[in-house]
C-alpha cells in the first residue's frame, strides 16, 4: 500500500481502498512502485508514498516521512516526521507532523512543530498551527494561521515532542555558542542574529500588557 | 514574481511606502499576542512578515466573496455573506484588522454589516488599517492586491484593468457606516489612496 519514493520500477498501480487504522514502520510499506510522482523539495529520500489510485479512510499514524499523492480522509499523525500532500494529492483530514509541505488539495487542520509550507498551487481550507509558516503567492488558503510558539493550540498538539526536543537542544545549542564565542570574539556567544533589517532578534515573551495601545497609553 | 495576464507589475522594488501601517506593525513588535484578521486573500509578504511574531492570523479572502456578500444586500439580510466569510472567532477578540482595497468595493449596507461584525469580535482598542483609493474618480473593476513588504512598505498589484465609478468615501462618510469607529490617524499615499487607521471605541461610542 505505502510506497517507497526510491523504488525506481514501475509497475501498474493496483487501486485500493482501504478504512480503519494504517501504521507505517520502517519497514511498513510493500514493495510497489509508484511512477511520475513529482519531486518535492521537501521530501526526503526514503519516503513512504501513498500513490495517486489509494484512497484511505481512517487514522493513518506511523514514524517515518510520507508522500500522499492519493486520497486521504481522517487523520495523519506522524508528529515526528514530514509529511508532503504532492500535487495529487488529495486530503480531507486534520495533519500533525513535525513539518509539513502542502502542494496539492487540503481540507482539514494542520499542526507541525517545526514548520509548514504552502505551495504555489495548494488549495488549503482549514486552520494551520505551526510556529514557522510560509507560503507561496498563487496559493489559496483561507483560515487561521497560529503562529504563535508559546500558543495553547500548539502546546496541545506537540506538548510531548516539543519537551523532548527541548531537552535534547541545550547540549547542541552548548556546543554553538561556543563555536560562536571563538570566532566572533567581542561578540556574545549565542547571540541572536536579527531576523530583519532594522528588526527585533527573536520574538518577545508575553507582555499582553504591553500589546494593546490604549492599554500601554494607560499606563504610561 | 512576475505578473499573470492582465496584471500589473508590483510598483517599483521599493513597493509603496505605509507609515500608518509601519506605527502599527511597531506596536505588534513590541511584544504580547496579537490575533490578526486579513479581510484579504492570502499572500506570502504578509505570513512572512507575521510569522516571527506571536500572532495568530485569521485570513478571510473577502475579496474572493465579494459577489456573495453584496447580494446578500438584495436578500435583505446583509450580516448572513459577511459571517460566512469571516474565519471563526475560536473564542478570541481581534486586536488588528487589515483591510487594503476593499470597502469601496462592498455595498453601503454590505459595509455596515461588516462593521457591525468586526466589533462584534473586536478587542476593545482594535485598529482596523484601511486602504481606499480616493483621489481618483474612477478605480480598478476588482479589488487590487496588496502585499506587505518588509514592515512599512506594501506591494501593489492590479487584477483588473477595466475601470470603474469610485465611491470617493470621504472620512465623515465612512464613519457614518461605521459606527462604533473613529479615525485615529490618515494619509494621502504616494499612490493617491488614502491610508486610514480606525479605533474601535464601542459600540456605544464610548471610550475602553
Amino acid at each position: 500500500m505505502f510506497n517507497k519514493r526510491e523504488s525506481s520500477t514501475a509497475a501498474d498501480e493496483a487501486s485500493a481502498e482501504t478504512a480503519g487504522e494504517h501504521r507505517l514502520g520502517a519497514h511498513g510499506g510493500d514493495s510497489k512502485p509508484v511512477r511520475d510522482i513529482p519531486p518535492a523539495s521537501g521530501e526526503r529520500r526514503g519516503a513512504a508514498v501513498i500513490g495517486p489510485s489509494i484512497h484511505i479512510e481512517g487514522d493513518l499514524r506511523g514514524e517515518e516521512d510520507l508522500v500522499i499523492e492519493g486520497e486521504v480522509k481522517g487523520t495523519v499523525k506522524l508528529k515526528s516526521n514530514s509529511v508532503t500532500i504532492g500535487a495529487r494529492g488529495k486530503v480531507a483530514a486534520d495533519v500533525y507532523a513535525h513539518t509539513i509541505y502542502v502542494e496539492g488539495s487540503m481540507k482539514g487542520d494542520l499542526f507541525a512543530a517545526e514548520r509548514i509550507s504552502i505551495r504555489k498551487n495548494a488549495q488549503v481550507r482549514g486552520n494551520i498551527t505551526s510556529p514557522r509558516v510560509s507560503l507561496e503567492d498563487g496559493a489559496h488558503f483561507k483560515g487561521s494561521i497560529e503562529m504563535d510558539a508559546e500558543s495553547e493550540a500548539l502546546k496541545s498538539a506537540f506538548g510531548d515532542t516539543r519537551q523532548k526536543a527541548a531537552a535534547a537542544r541545550p547540549a547542541a545549542q552548548s556546543e554553538t555558542a561556543k563555536t560562536a564565542a571563538n570566532n566572533q570574539p567581542g561578540q556574545a556567544a549565542g547571540a541572536a542574529p536579527s531576523a530583519k533589517p532594522g528588526g527585533e532578534a527573536g520574538k518577545s515573551s508575553g507582555n499582553e500588557a504591553g500589546k494593546n495601545p490604549d492599554r500601554k497609553a494607560s499606563t504610561a | 514574481m512576475p505578473a499573470r495576464s492582465g496584471e500589473s507589475a508590483p510598483a517599483g522594488p521599493e513597493g509603496l511606502k505605509a507609515p500608518l501601517f509601519g506605527g502599527l506593525m511597531a506596536r505588534v513588535r513590541e511584544g504580547g499576542r496579537w490575533v490578526v484578521l486579513d479581510l484579504g486573500a492570502s499572500r506570502s509578504g504578509n505570513i512572512e512578515l507575521f510569522s516571527s511574531l506571536r500572532c495568530r492570523l485569521d485570513i478571510a479572502d473577502l475579496a474572493s466573496a465579494l459577489d456573495l456578500v453584496n447580494a446578500d444586500v438584495a436578500d435583505g439580510d446583509p450580516g448572513y455573506g459577511i459571517e460566512a466569510v469571516l474565519p471563526p472567532a475560536r473564542g478570541e477578540a481581534v486586536d488588528l484588522v487589515l483591510c487594503w482595497d476593499l470597502l469601496n468595493y462592498l455595498a453601503r449596507p454590505s459595509l455596515q454589516a461588516l462593521t457591525a461584525r468586526l466589533a462584534a469580535r473586536a478587542r476593545p482598542g482594535m485598529r482596523v488599517h484601511a486602504l481606499i483609493a480616493y483621489a481618483e474618480p474612477k478605480m480598478p473593476a476588482r479589488p487590487s492586491v496588496f502585499s506587505a513588504y518588509g514592515p512599512e512598505r506594501l506591494r501593489h498589484r492590479v487584477l483588473d484593468e477595466r475601470r470603474v465609478d469610485a465611491p470617493r468615501y470621504a472620512p465623515k462618510q465612512l464613519l457614518q457606516l461605521m459606527p462604533g469607529f473613529e479615525v485615529e490617524r490618515a494619509l494621502l499615499l504616494g499612490n493617491g489612496m488614502q491610508e486610514y487607521v480606525f479605533r474601535f471605541i464601542g459600540p456605544a461610542g464610548g471610550e475602553d
